[in-house]
């Protein structure tokens, strides 16, 4: 009968416990979705009918939780892909546009990428969004930057000297790949490999 | 070719021939590549009227959409 009594109250203790670990509050989502962190009153599209030059800082539109999740996937290293003729042309001094803005991917979904389109570059331009025959024949250079966090790297506003017609607010590429923008890059604070 | 003006991670305006100009731009956030056209003679009427600036401005244009110079890739 006691031995009953302690299996019943094993039992109510581990349903409670399991029933606490179930509380959704207490959980870290695995990701934070941009379509769940808009801001009231905002969207995409509001953001992108402003002109280039006078969009709000992220911030504005954005729920903190998700600018820090976003950034947080650049704690393991930042990167970005140019021709080796450009940086021959420009020089390896400091690397980014004049406008102190230099756009990234993280680390780990340009390995990956890299690994999916086995370095074919046709390929790769496809992945990134670069009109086709771009980097036809040019020899092409991986810029990784360790510690983004030092250049302060953020969620592009769409102001940048790089965004483009195709820009979309969040940080991310027509294609899916994560963006971020860090500061420009002093030689010293990056490595250049061939691809 | 002449290189007219160069900015670090912008543009290069070079001339040619003479009254034969070409800009490269640069383009791109994580993927950047050179967009490079040869200016029209109302481009070029443009630049003898600005002069640099109206490169810029051009170089900025060219950068943000390059759909409407297509027939004009260098």
């Amino acid at each position: 009968m006691k031995k009953n009594l302690l299996h019943l109250w094993l039992f109510m203790l581990m349903a409670a416990v399991s029933f606490s670990c179930s509380d959704d509050d207490d959980k870290t989502p695995e990701t934070i979705k941009l379509e769940d962190s808009w801001k009231d009153g905002w969207s995409s599209q509001k953001v992108l009918d402003i002109a280039k030059g006078q969009r709000p800082a992220p911030s504005v539109y954005l729920d903190q939780k998700y600018i820090d999740f976003h950034l947080a996937q650049f704690n393991g290293g930042a990167t970005y892909l140019v021709t080796k003729s450009s940086l021959d042309k420009y020089g390896r001094d400091t690397l980014g546009y004049p406008d102190n803005t230099q756009f990234v991917m993280t680390k780990a979904e340009m390995d990956a990428m890299l690994t999916k389109t086995a370095k074919d570059i046709s390929k790769i331009e496809t992945e990134l969004g670069i009109p086709a025959g771009s980097w036809k024949g040019q020899e092409m250079v991986r810029i990784s930057i360790s510690d983004p966090k030092a250049l302060n790297v953020r969620v592009p506003s769409g102001n940048e000297m790089g965004a483009n017609s195709l820009w979309l607010p969040g940080g991310h590429l027509p294609t899916g790949y994560s963006e971020a923008v860090i500061n420009k890059i002093p030689k010293g604070k990056y490595t250049e490999t061939p691809l | 070719m002449k290189e007219i003006a160069k900015e670090a991670w912008n543009y290069t305006f070079s001339e040619q021939h003479p009254g034969d100009y070409i800009l490269s731009v640069v383009c791109g956030g994580a993927g950047l590549y050179d967009f490079v056209i040869r200016l029209t003679s109302a481009q070029i009427a443009a630049y003898e009227r600005e002069g640099i600036p109206y490169i810029s401005r051009l170089a900025e244009e060219v950068r943000y959409d390059q759909t409407p110079f297509n027939a004009q890739k260098a």
